[in-house]
């Protein structure tokens, strides 16, 4: 099943689930059922819960905020994750504050899914990872789509968690398979981090026989394989993959025992650096193993730029499997 | 038969790009089922099937593709259906679908185990029988697997790589057939490395006494034919003059021996020599060589440049009949004319030769004039 088959079928059990949930978007009716068909089927299935709206960030994420902070459920598309900055206004200063300022807790179970990232040739307004905006605002919780997740479950602790959530969805992903029965390819194999809260860690025969971990969000997973590969089979040096389902809050604790026992952290994500979730992690990792690392932990990010749309440009200018290569080479010798 | 045919999807695009095909090439699909996703500059779409039928792919994933053309024929058996194009794709729709996305491809029966790049030199470096990797019953093979191996061993004999294995023949046939002889002169090396670092600085190219040495060979071709000839038969022994000097050289950068040959070296400059030679140099650290670099030689020139090198013995190839070695450079105290102790830099320069064909006069004098020809 590829993910966006994934995505698309859980939206489907969740609204089958819980008649609360509504969702909101620019062209999510049917027949086009969303830019990258994840609302499909969506609209006709669930008449007068799937609401299509006029080109409005700031408004759509206001409406939604609202009708979650009323007692209903809401999840919204916005179609490109660059945009989610006109509603950065509704997500900062409205739904994350209003599950705590108005003197008891109140629920807000709110999603916002941004189609984030490049390697789509769509250019420097269509193609960013924004994620960074949105890490270290109290109240809002940001998560990762992962081709290793169980989606369903992912949309459940969610709405579940009462506050309003970010999820970004990277697109390279829409098309690829879903990892399934634990098995990566014929080299990898993967299971939950057990105690972890949702973090998937990916090796080759044992976990805890690692030279180096690789902390990296879903969007950049098939990339860390690569990179991984490349560096068994040609240099055997042998990573573990640890893939968080939630990037913020982040608690690195239930990793630090895999981290310490390899005492060489590589932290890969698609955002370009300065205040980044990675900068964030490191942090947390120095404080904690201060002493029992190596090295530093080192962070991979794409150049400091816009994002070219011809493709070889852009190439340059994103994160590669070959600069997570380099990173753990550089932070092993 | 109906084609499947590239709707406009927007107003903005002229093309778009073949994502991904959900129908295997071959696949039954029916009226509605998507079979195939396009992506435009900002989204991806996906086609269905019009008909119910057999799908034959006409483009590949990863092309480009404007509206109106036909990416897929659907067969409902009226007409035979075109062979698909998509080369990663299955034409008789039973083996594994190519992996769209870049990823592996789902392992086939018995893939055996993965072997990493450094046990794989050691494996090729030891003929390491593919049975006994296998054997190991582990999913990857490391270079420590194989080192285990190698210690533990079974007793058994080891083959020899293929390319020690025809050193092996060579080097056999050589000592059955040739009656060899041996002739070495000492080299005053001094002025010939001044010369080569002099011709290497015009000529921005790294020239060396080796270098000196092949273009001294080749010159001499016309002086000494008997040198560059190939003996022909056994009773009555006969020979066949060369019409060109080609002058093998020997390179080993430690993934076995190759003689690569200078074709026709006599028309080459020192410069062309050098750059030729690194050239193979080259592809023998890339284990590159083709055929043609390493056949039609009429000499050797084994070089033996380890520093410790005072003298060397060369096999004469069969089918040749002399081969020349160059030692290493030596430095050792003597007395100039007017009875002064001066340092110099030697090497030994060896002719091994058919004794048959070449005698020990011709031999000397064919080394005395590669000295002359090297330091004029």
């Amino acid at each position: 099943m590829r993910v966006a088959e994934s995505l698309n079928r859980a939206l489907h059990e969740v609204l089958a689930e819980d008649p609360s949930v509504r969702v909101l978007g620019e062209d999510v009716l049917d027949p086009y059922g969303g830019a990258f068909k994840i609302t499909k089927g969506l609209s006709s299935r669930f008449p007068g819960r799937v609401l299509a709206t006029p080109i409005s960030e700031n408004g759509i994420v206001g409406v939604a905020g609202g009708l979650a902070l009323a007692g209903g459920k809401a999840i919204v598309e916005i179609m490109f994750s660059d945009f989610v900055a006109l509603a950065f206004d509704q997500i900062v200063n409205f739904a994350s504050k209003s599950v705590s300022m108005y003197g008891r807790p109140l629920r807000l179970p709110l999603i916002v899914r941004c189609p984030s990232g490049g390697g789509r040739g769509y250019g420097p307004t269509h193609s960013q990872s924004l994620q960074k905006h949105f890490i270290g605002v109290p109240g809002l919780a940001v998560y990762e789509v992962s081709p290793f997740d169980d989606h369903r479950e992912l949309f459940g602790e969610m709405l579940a968690l009462g506050e309003p959530c970010l999820l970004f969805e990277d697109k390279i992903l829409y098309t690829r398979r879903l990892f399934g029965d634990g098995v990566a390819d014929d080299l990898f194999q993967y299971d939950l981090l057990p105690g972890s809260g949702g973090v998937t860690r990916v090796y080759v025969d044992d976990p805890g026989q690692a030279d180096c971990v690789i902390i990296a969000p879903g969007g950049v997973a098939h990339r860390a394989l690569a990179a991984m590969r490349t560096l068994l089979l040609e240099r055997e040096i042998s990573c573990l993959l640890l893939v968080p389902r939630r990037l913020y809050p982040f608690d690195v604790t239930p990793l630090s025992p895999l981290l310490e026992r390899a005492g060489a952290v590589v932290v890969a994500e698609e955002s370009t650096a300065g205040g980044t979730w990675g900068a964030e992690v490191a942090h947390q990792v120095h404080s904690r193993l201060w002493g029992r690392l190596r090295r530093p932990v080192s962070l991979v990010h794409s150049a400091a730029g816009v994002i070219p749309a011809a493709a070889h440009l852009e190439r340059d200018v994103l994160v590669q499997d070959t600069a997570i290569v380099r990173a753990v080479q550089e932070l092993l010798t | 038969m109906t084609e499947l045919r590239v709707p406009k999807l927007n107003n903005n695009d002229t093309e778009y790009l073949l994502v991904e095909w959900l129908a295997e090439d071959g696949a039954g699909v029916v009226k509605g089922d998507p079979v195939v996703v396009l992506e435009t500059s900002k989204a991806a779409e996906e086609l269905m099937a019009e008909a119910d039928g057999v799908l034959r792919r006409t483009a590949e994933t990863g092309a480009t593709c404007r509206p109106g053309d036909v990416i897929a024929h659907i067969s409902d058996g009226s007409a035979p259906p075109p062979s698909a194009t998509d080369p990663g794709a299955a034409t008789d729709g039973t083996a594994a679908p190519p992996a769209a996305d870049g990823s592996a491809p789902p392992p086939a029966a018995d893939p055996g185990p993965i072997v990493t790049a450094p046990a794989q030199a050691l494996i090729d470096e030891h003929g390491v029988d593919p049975a006994r990797i296998r054997a190991l019953g582990k999913k990857v093979i490391k270079r420590a697997d194989v080192l285990a191996l190698l210690e533990t061993g079974t007793g058994d004999a080891q083959p020899l790589p293929p390319v020690q294995r025809a050193v092996a023949a060579a080097v056999t046939r050589s000592h059955q057939t040739i009656p060899a002889a041996f002739t070495a002169v000492k080299l005053d090396a001094g002025p010939a490395i001044a010369r080569a670092r002099a011709l290497g600085k015009e000529a921005r190219a790294l020239i060396g006494l080796p270098e000196l040495l092949v273009a001294a060979v080749a010159s001499l071709h016309g002086q000494f034919p008997m040198c560059f000839a190939e003996p022909v038969g056994a009773d009555p022994l006969a020979v066949r003059p060369s019409t060109a000097p080609n002058v093998g050289v020997t390179v080993d950068v430690g993934h076995g021996l190759y003689v690569p040959v200078l074709r026709d070296a006599g028309r080459l400059s020192v410069k062309e020599i050098a750059e030729r030679l690194a050239a193979y140099r080259t592809k023998a650290a890339q284990g590159a060589f083709r055929e043609d670099d390493l056949a039609g030689g009429n000499i050797v020139v084994t070089l033996h440049t380890d520093t410790a090198v005072l003298l060397a013995v060369p096999i004469v190839f069969p089918g040749q009949t002399c081969a020349l070695s160059l030692c290493a450079p030596q430095h050792e105290f003597a007395l100039d004319p007017a009875g002064n102790v001066v340092k110099r830099t030697t090497v030994t320069l060896g002719l091994a030769f058919d004794h048959r064909l070449v005698n020990g006069r011709e031999a000397a004098m064919f080394l005395n004039a590669i000295r002359k020809a090297i330091t004029p």
